[in-house]
C-alpha cells in the first residue's frame, strides 16, 4: 500500500490524500493489473473541445444559412463525438500490465521498469503511453503480437529503497480528441544506488584482508587442473596434450595465489558526510568493477568480501544503497 | 486401486528414502507410456530405483550399461548362423525386455544412442529387414550424468524429446542419510520386494490414464502456459504440441496416482517441471541443464484462474 | 502538455496538407487566383523547412504576410459583408497558419479549421456531387486526425480505414439528429451569397434574349402537384409583366419593383380569395436565379415564408433566390374569380404606353383594324389570324432595324416568342387595348411516373395579355397561332431543326440518354426535397408519420429508444470483446473470492494453485482456514470436476461469506 505522507494538512494536500486513498481502494497496488472500468477514467483532451467549437460554429452557420448540408456535417461530427469515447475506452480497456523488473539506478540517473503489456481478446489496441506522469514515458502499439514489453522511466534523486508513485497508462486513440488514462500501481520499488562521486585513484594497498579469508582466485600463474573447454576460453591455455590423446577439448585453469584483493573501506573516507561517502564507495566500486580488480567492502556493521563480476556488484551496491540514512 | 498404487509407491519408498516424489513420478511416467529419463550425479540411487520399479511391477527387466565402444547391436540383437539348423536365428538384444535401465546413456556413442531411440518411440526394432515388435508394457528408464562430466556425447535436444521427463533424484534427506549410516541396505530390502501387480494390470491401469477427465478451465490453464512458455522472452524455444501432450497425458497420470478422476491444476505443477525441463531452455547460455528452474519461474508467472 | 510541443513528422505535415487541399479544392474556383498561389506557397515553404532547407518565418515576415493577406482581401473584394470575403479569411487564414505549422496542437487547429472549410461549400452549393465531395473531405480530414497519433496510424490504408469506420458508425446517430434536432431558424441576417450572375429570365426583354435562352437545358423549375394537373396548354408559368416598351426593348417599368415602390403583399392575400378551393395546389422547387421573381400560374397565392403578392398576378421573393427554394402555391384560374374591378386610369394608361415615334405601318394597321371591328376580341382574332397565315416560327430570325415592329410583321415575318408577344402588345396597343408582355416559362417535361413536372431554360416563353372590360386579364399566346405545338409539345418539337444546334453534342436526340438525364434530374429532385429543403414544417410531417403524434414525450422516447439500444449493445461488445473473456462462473466466483482475500490482507500469488493458496491462508489467518478450506474445495469440485451442484454450493458459500464478513 502507498503511504502517502499526512503530514501535509494543507488543502490541496488533503484533497490528494483523499484522492491517493480512493485510488488505492479502487485499483490497489499489484504486480499485475488489468484495466478494467472501475480504473479507467475518461475526458475529452483541449482538442476535443476544440472540435466542440467547431461544431458549435458550423451549428450556427448551419442554422443562419439554414442549410441541411452544414446541418448534417454538425451532427456527423457530434455523432463522431459520441462514437470516440467508446473507442478510446476500448482501446485501453482489457489492457493488463505486469511488473517484469525494477531495475535499480544511480541517484540523480532515471530508474527503468520493465512492463509487459498485454490484452485480452484479439483485438489490438493502439497508441498507448506507460508513463510517470512529468515524463515522457512509453508508448506502444498491441497489433500483432498480443503482448509487448516497454521500459519506463523514472529520475530517482534519493539513494535507497523508492517507491514509484502511480504510473499513468493513458491512450488518445483513435482521434486524440480523448484522453483514457489509468492511474495504476504496478507496487514498484527502485533501489536507487548513491550517486558516484569520484574521490581519486582506487585505494589500491590501502587496507589488506587478513589471512583468514584468503582466497584463491582465478586467473593467475599457478595450475590448477581441468576442465572441459567451453567456446569463449582462451586458446593459449587449451591442453594440447590430452587432446592429442585422443580426449576430449581441456582447457587448463590458473589460479593467483597473490592478494590482489582491495577493501573499499568506510574508514579511508573519514571527514566527509555520509552521503558523499558512500557517493565515492559507489564510485570506487564501479572503478574496480571496470578494472577487473577484485574488491570488497567494509562499512560500519557490514562487510562484503571482495569478488568480481555483476552480481557481488549489485550486492555491494546495494549495501550502499541501503546503508541507513544519518539522523533517521 | 488407490490402495494397490499406495502400496507400489510405498514399497518403492523402503528403497528409496525420502524420495516419494520422485517414485511418483517416475510411476506416473511408466503409467503414462512414457520413457523416464533420469540425470543426477553416479550413487543417488538411480538404478535402486529402475530396479525397484521393475520388482514391485513384476516386469521383466534388463540392465545396459552402455560405454563408449557399445554398437546398436549390443543393445537391439544380432542374426547369428545357426550351423545345426542351418539358418539364421535372431538373438534379441536387452532391449526385449519390459523395463529397461539404460545405464549413463551418454557414455555411448551417438549411433547408439539413437538405435535405442528409435526402438523407444517405436516400440519395435528393425534388424536384416525384419522388423519386431517389443514387449508391452515397454519402458525404458536412462540414466546420464550431469553432462559437464567428462567423456560424455550429449543426447541432442530431438532425442531428449523422447523422454516423457527427465528428473534428478538429489541427495537424500537429512533422516534418509542417518538410515542409511544406521545400516538400512537398500539391496537387502531390494531382494525382499515382491510384485504387486503383473504386466495386464498395469496395462490395464495406462488405460485407465486416458480417462481422468480435463475439464475446460484445466485445458484454458494448460493452454495458457504453453502459450507463455512460446511468449516469454526468457525463453528461447517453446513447448512443442508433443511436449504440450505429454504435459496433459503425465498430469492425468499424476492424478491418478492420486485417487482423482479428474485433473487439478496442482497434477499439472507437479509434473511441468519434469515434462518441460529438459524441453525448454533459455537460449542465453546455450545449456540446456538450467531448463527446470526455468519451467519453474515460467510456472509463477502464469495465473491458474484465467483472468 | 509534454506531447504538443514536439515537431511534427513528415506524415502528419503531407496529411494535413491533403486534407487542407481537399478542403479548399472546391473553394479555388470561387476565391481569388492569388489565395491559391499563397497556399501553395506556404505548403512549399514548409515542406522546405522540414527538409531543413529554411527556417520557419519569424515575426517580421509573419506580420508582412498578415498584412499583405490584408491588403490583398480589401482589393480583391470591396464589400465586406457577403459570403465570399469571409470564406476568402478563413481560407487565407488556414494558409498563414501553414507558416507556423510546428507543434501538434497546431495540426489540430488547422484541421479543425478544415471542417469548418469543408462545410462552407455547402453553403455555396448544395447538389448530390457537392454533398458527396464533402463526405470525402470529411473522412480525409478525419484520417488526417488519426494520423497525427502517431507512424503506426498514419499508414494511408489504416488512417483511412480508420476514418471511415468511425465516421460510418456516427452515421445512425447522425441521421437520427438531422430527424429530430429543431431547426430554429436564421438567429441573425448573415451575408449571402450575391456572387455570380442572374440566370434565366430577366427583368427586360430585347430581340435575341429568350432564343439565347433556348441553347440551355439546365433545370429552372421543378413542381410537383397535390391533386390535380393542368393540361399542357394551361402550363404557363409567369414570372415578369413587361409593361414598357421604348422601341426596342420591354421593361417592367417604374414602380412594379418592389425596390421603386411597388405594392407587394406580404402574407394574406389583400385581393380577396374566392371561397371555392384553388384549382391547383402545387409545389415549386426553383433553381437559384439571383433574382427575385418567383414563377406561378395566374391567379397565384403562396403561404412560404418570405413570398408575396404583386398586383400584376405575381409571387415575388423578399431576397433574391440564391439557393434553391422551394415554395408551395395555390393558384385560383381568372376565370373562376368573381367580379373584376375596373382598371385604374393609372393601369390603363400604363398598359397603352407606346413610344413617341416608330413603326408607323404597324400603328396605322392597328388603327385601321380598331375602325373595323369594335370588338377587343375581334381585334386580337384578327391579329392572329394575319400571324397563322404568313408567319414563321424560327430560332435564328434575321436581324431587325428601328423599326423593328414593323419590319418584323410585314418584311422578315420569321421570329421567336418574344417577336410574336412583342409585336402582338404593339399591335393591341396602337388598336387601344390594355396590353402587356408576361414572361416566364411554358410547359414542362414529365419526370418518371408523372411525379413531378421538370422545367428547363429552354421552356422560357414570352406571351400576352390584354383587358377585356368586364372580364379582367386574359392571356393571348400569339406564337401558338404559328405553330400550336410550341404550347403541345415544347419547344424540342416545335424547333426541331434548330433547337440547340449550337451545342457540341446533339446529346438531346439519343433517347437512351435522355431517359438517363430524366433520370438523374429525378434524383436530384429526391435529394432536394428530402434533404436540402427538409425544414421545420416537413420535420414535423416526417416526425408525425413516424411517431404518430408530435409530443415531447414521443420525441424522447425516439431519441432514447435506439440510443439506448446503441449504448447496450457497445457496452455487451466491450464486455464480449475485452473486459472479461467469456470466465467461467467458477472461475468468476474464485476470482471474486480472490479480491476479498485481497482485501484481508493475502493476495494469491498468478501461479499458486487453490490449493497451495488454501494452505497458505490457514497458516497466516488460521481463523479464515476452514471456510477458505470449502470454498476452494467447492471452487476445485466446480471448476475441475465440472460438477453444477458444486458451483451452487461455491456461490452460496460466497454469499454466506459476505454476511460473516460484515460483523468481523
Amino acid at each position: 500500500m502507498a503511504a502517502p505522507n499526512s503530514t501535509d494538512r494543507s488543502p490541496a494536500g488533503r484533497w490528494r490524500d483523499i484522492m491517493e486513498r480512493w485510488l488505492s481502494r479502487r485499483a490497489p497496488a499489484a504486480r499485475s493489473v488489468g484495466l478494467d472500468h472501475g480504473k479507467l477514467f475518461i475526458l475529452p483532451t483541449r482538442a476535443g473541445m476544440a472540435f466542440l467549437l467547431v461544431i458549435a460554429l458550423l451549428w450556427l452557420l448551419a442554422t443562419n444559412y439554414e442549410n441541411n448540408l452544414v446541418f448534417a456535417l454538425t451532427f456527423l461530427l457530434v455523432s463522431l463525438f459520441a462514437v470516440l469515447p467508446v473507442h478510446t475506452f476500448a482501446n485501453l480497456s482489457g489492457v493488463q500490465l505486469q511488473l517484469l523488473e525494477a531495475r535499480p539506478a544511480f541517484a540523480g540517473d532515471y530508474a527503468e521498469a520493465r512492463i509487459e503489456v498485454g490484452r485480452e481478446g484479439q483485438r489490438s489496441r493502439e497508441r498507448i503511453r506507460i508513463f510517470w506522469p512529468p515524463e515522457e514515458g512509453a508508448e506502444l502499439d498491441l497489433c500483432e503480437q498480443s503482448r509487448a514489453e516497454v521500459q519506463v522511466a523514472l529520475p530517482v534523486i534519493k539513494r535507497g529503497r523508492q517507491r514509484a508513485p502511480r504510473l499513468r497508462v493513458e491512450s488518445r486513440f483513435p482521434l486524440g480528441l480523448f484522453r483514457c488514462w489509468s492511474p495504476v500501481d504496478l507496487d514498484i520499488e527502485f533501489l536507487v544506488y548513491p550517486r558516484p562521486k569520484s574521490a581519486g585513484p582506487l585505494p589500491v594497498g590501502a587496507a589488506v584482508g587478513e589471512g583468514e579469508s584468503e582466497q584463491k582466485l582465478r586467473g593467475g600463474d599457478d595450475f590448477a587442473g581441468l576442465k572441459p573447454y567451453r567456446p569463449g576460453d582462451s586458446l593459449r591455455h587449451l591442453a594440447w596434450k590430452q587432446y592429442a590423446g585422443g580426449r576430449d577439448l581441456y582447457s587448463k585453469e590458473y589460479e593467483s595465489g597473490a592478494d590482489a584483493r582491495l577493501w573499499l573501506d568506510w574508514d579511508l573516507l573519514a571527514g566527509r558526510d555520509v552521503e558523499t561517502r558512500l557517493s565515492n564507495l559507489c564510485h570506487w566500486a564501479l572503478q574496480a568493477e571496470r578494472e577487473q580488480t577484485p574488491y570488497g567492502l567494509r562499512l560500519p556493521g557490514s562487510e562484503i568480501a571482495p569478488a568480481l563480476g555483476n552480481p557481488h556488484l549489485q550486492r555491494v551496491l546495494g549495501a550502499l544503497a541501503l546503508f541507513p540514512v544519518q539522523g533517521a | 486401486m488407490q490402495k494397490l498404487i499406495s502400496h507400489i509407491v510405498a514399497d518403492i519408498g523402503r528403497v528409496l528414502l525420502g524420495k516419494e516424489h520422485q517414485v511418483k513420478l517416475a510411476l506416473a511416467c511408466l503409467l503414462s507410456r512414457g520413457h523416464l529419463l533420469i540425470e543426477d550425479l553416479p550413487g543417488m540411487g538411480k538404478t535402486t530405483l529402475a530396479h525397484a520399479l521393475a520388482q514391485v511391477l513384476g516386469l521383466s527387466y534388463k540392465r545396459v550399461q552402455f560405454t563408449s565402444d557399445m554398437l546398436p547391436a549390443d543393445i537391439l540383437g544380432v542374426s547369428i548362423f545357426e550351423r545345426d539348423s542351418g539358418q539364421f536365428r535372431f538373438h534379441e538384444g536387452p532391449v526385449f525386455s519390459q523395463l529397461l535401465l539404460a545405464d549413463e546413456i551418454n557414455r555411448s556413442s551417438p549411433k547408439t544412442q539413437s538405435a535405442l531411440l528409435e526402438a523407444m518411440e517405436e516400440r519395435q526394432v528393425s534388424v536384416d529387414g525384419e522388423t519386431r515388435p517389443l514387449p508391452e508394457p515397454f519402458f525404458v528408464i536412462a540414466t546420464q550424468n550431469p553432462l559437464h562430466q567428462s567423456g560424455t556425447f550429449a543426447l541432442p535436444e530431438s532425442q531428449l524429446d523422447r523422454f516423457l521427463m527427465r528428473i534428478g533424484l538429489g541427495y537424500p534427506t537429512r533422516e534418509a542419510e542417518r538410515a542409511l549410516f544406521n545400516g538400512v541396505d537398500p539391496r537387502a530390502q531390494l531382494r525382499q520386494l515382491q510384485p504387486r501387480i503383473d504386466g495386464a494390470t498395469l496395462q490395464k491401469m495406462q488405460r485407465l490414464v486416458g480417462q481422468v477427465k480435463a475439464s475446460e478451465s484445466l485445458l484454458d490453464y494448460v493452454e495458457r502456459l504453453v502459450q507463455h512458455t512460446r511468449q516469454s522472452p526468457e525463453c528461447a524455444v517453446g513447448l512443442s504440441p508433443r511436449g504440450a501432450l505429454a504435459l496433459l497425458h503425465a498430469a492425468r497420470a499424476w492424478a491418478l496416482i492420486h485417487g482423482r478422476g479428474h485433473l487439478l491444476p496442482e497434477d499439472v505443477q507437479a509434473v511441468l517441471p519434469a515434462v518441460a525441463g529438459h524441453r525448454l531452455h533459455s537460449g542465453s547460455q546455450g545449456d540446456w541443464g538450467d531448463g527446470t528452474h526455468l519451467v519453474e519461474r515460467l510456472m509463477h508467472q502464469v495465473d491458474i484462474i484465467a483472468a | 502538455m509534454s506531447q504538443s510541443r514536439e515537431m511534427l513528422p513528415r506524415e502528419s505535415l503531407l496529411w494535413i496538407f491533403a486534407a487542407q487541399f481537399a478542403a479548399l479544392l472546391p473553394q479555388f474556383a470561387l476565391l481569388p487566383l492569388w489565395i491559391v498561389c499563397a497556399w501553395a506557397f506556404a505548403v512549399y515553404w514548409r515542406l522546405e523547412v522540414y527538409r531543413g532547407r529554411r527556417d520557419l518565418p519569424g515575426r517580421t515576415i509573419k506580420l508582412l504576410a498578415v498584412a499583405l493577406a490584408v491588403g490583398g482581401l480589401a482589393l480583391s473584394y470591396r464589400r465586406w459583408f457577403a459570403l465570399e470575403p469571409m470564406v476568402a479569411l478563413l481560407a487565407v487564414s488556414f494558409t498563414l497558419k501553414n507558416l507556423e505549422l510546428v507543434s501538434r496542437r497546431d495540426a489540430f487547429l488547422s484541421l479543425l479549421l478544415a471542417y469548418f472549410v469543408a462545410a462552407t461549400l455547402f453553403v455555396f452549393e448544395q447538389t448530390i456531387p457537392h454533398a458527396f465531395y464533402g463526405a470525402v473531405c470529411v473522412v480525409l480530414i478525419t484520417a488526417a486526425l488519426a494520423a497525427q497519433q502517431g507512424s503506426s496510424s498514419a499508414r494511408p490504408r489504416r488512417a483511412l480505414g480508420l476514418s471511415l469506420r468511425l465516421l460510418a458508425q456516427a452515421v445512425p446517430l447522425m441521421l437520427l439528429l438531422f430527424i429530430v434536432m429543431p431547426r430554429l431558424g436564421p438567429l441573425w441576417a448573415v451575408p449571402q451569397n450575391t456572387d455570380g450572375a442572374s440566370t434565366g429570365i430577366s427583368d427586360s426583354m430585347s430581340p435575341g434574349d429568350f432564343a439565347q435562352l433556348s441553347k440551355s437545358d439546365k433545370p429552372a423549375l421543378r413542381i410537383a402537384f397535390d391533386g390535380p394537373v393542368p393540361p399542357p396548354e394551361q402550363r404557363y408559368w409567369r414570372g415578369l409583366v413587361y409593361s414598357d416598351f421604348d422601341g426596342r426593348r420591354w421593361s417592367q417599368g417604374f414602380g412594379v419593383d418592389p425596390r421603386e415602390g411597388g405594392r407587394v403583399s406580404w402574407g394574406p392575400p389583400q385581393q380577396p380569395l374566392p371561397a371555392v378551393g384553388p384549382r391547383y395546389r402545387y409545389r415549386v422547387i426553383q433553381e437559384p436565379t439571383h433574382n427575385r421573381w418567383l414563377f406561378a400560374m395566374a391567379r397565384p397565392h403562396s403561404d412560404t415564408d418570405g413570398v408575396g403578392e404583386t398586383p400584376d398576378d405575381r409571387l415575388l421573393k423578399k431576397a433574391p433566390v440564391y439557393n434553391r427554394f422551394a415554395y408551395e402555391v395555390r393558384t385560383w384560374p381568372r376565370e373562376t374569380l368573381g367580379a373584376v374591378p375596373d382598371l385604374s386610369d393609372f393601369e390603363r394608361s400604363r398598359n397603352l404606353q407606346l413610344p413617341g415615334g416608330g413603326n408607323p405601318r404597324t400603328r396605322a394597321w392597328a388603327q385601321e383594324l380598331r375602325a373595323k371591328n369594335p370588338d377587343t376580341e375581334e381585334i386580337s382574332r384578327r391579329i392572329l389570324q394575319f400571324y397563322n397565315r404568313r408567319f414563321v416560327y424560327t430560332l435564328k430570325p434575321p436581324a431587325l432595324g428601328a423599326d423593328s415592329v414593323d419590319e418584323f410583321l410585314f418584311e422578315s415575318q420569321q421570329g421567336f416568342c418574344e417577336h410574336f408577344a412583342g409585336s402582338y402588345v404593339f399591335a393591341m396597343r396602337a388598336a387601344g387595348v390594355p396590353a402587356r408582355v408576361v414572361a416566364g416559362y411554358q410547359g414542362g417535361e414529365w419526370v418518371a411516373q408523372e411525379e413531378y413536372l421538370l422545367v428547363r431554360e429552354y421552356d422560357a416563353h414570352a406571351w400576352a395579355e390584354i383587358w377585356i372590360p368586364g372580364r379582367g386579364w386574359r392571356r393571348v399566346d400569339p406564337t401558338a397561332a404559328v405553330s400550336p405545338e410550341r404550347i403541345r409539345d415544347g419547344l424540342r418539337s416545335a424547333a426541331a431543326e434548330e433547337f440547340m444546334q449550337d451545342s457540341l453534342f446533339p446529346l438531346h436526340r439519343i433517347s437512351v440518354l435522355n431517359r438517363l438525364r430524366l433520370q438523374w434530374d429525378m434524383i436530384n429532385y429526391r435529394w432536394y426535397q428530402s434533404v436540402v429543403s427538409f425544414d421545420s414544417d416537413r420535420q414535423r410531417g416526417l416526425l408525425q408519420r413516424i411517431l404518430g403524434e408530435v409530443s415531447p414525450l414521443r420525441i424522447a422516447l425516439f431519441i432514447a429508444v435506439p440510443l439506448g439500444a446503441a449504448l447496450l449493445c457497445v457496452l455487451s461488445w466491450l464486455w464480449w470483446s475485452g473486459c472479461s473473456r467469456r470466465l467461467p462462473p467458477a472461475s468468476r466466483l474464485y476470482r471474486k473470492f480472490c479480491r476479498r482475500m485481497a482485501r484481508a490482507g493475502i493476495e494469491r500469488r498468478p501461479g499458486e494453485a487453490p490449493r497451495d493458496f488454501a494452505r497458505r491462508v490457514r497458516a497466516e489467518k488460521p481463523h479464515l482456514g476452514p471456510m477458505v478450506e470449502r470454498i476452494t474445495a467447492a471452487f476445485e469440485k466446480a471448476a475441475y470436476c465440472e460438477d453444477q451442484e458444486a458451483e451452487k454450493q461455491l456461490r452460496r458459500l460466497l454469499r454466506q461469506w459476505r454476511v460473516a464478513d460484515g460483523w468481523w
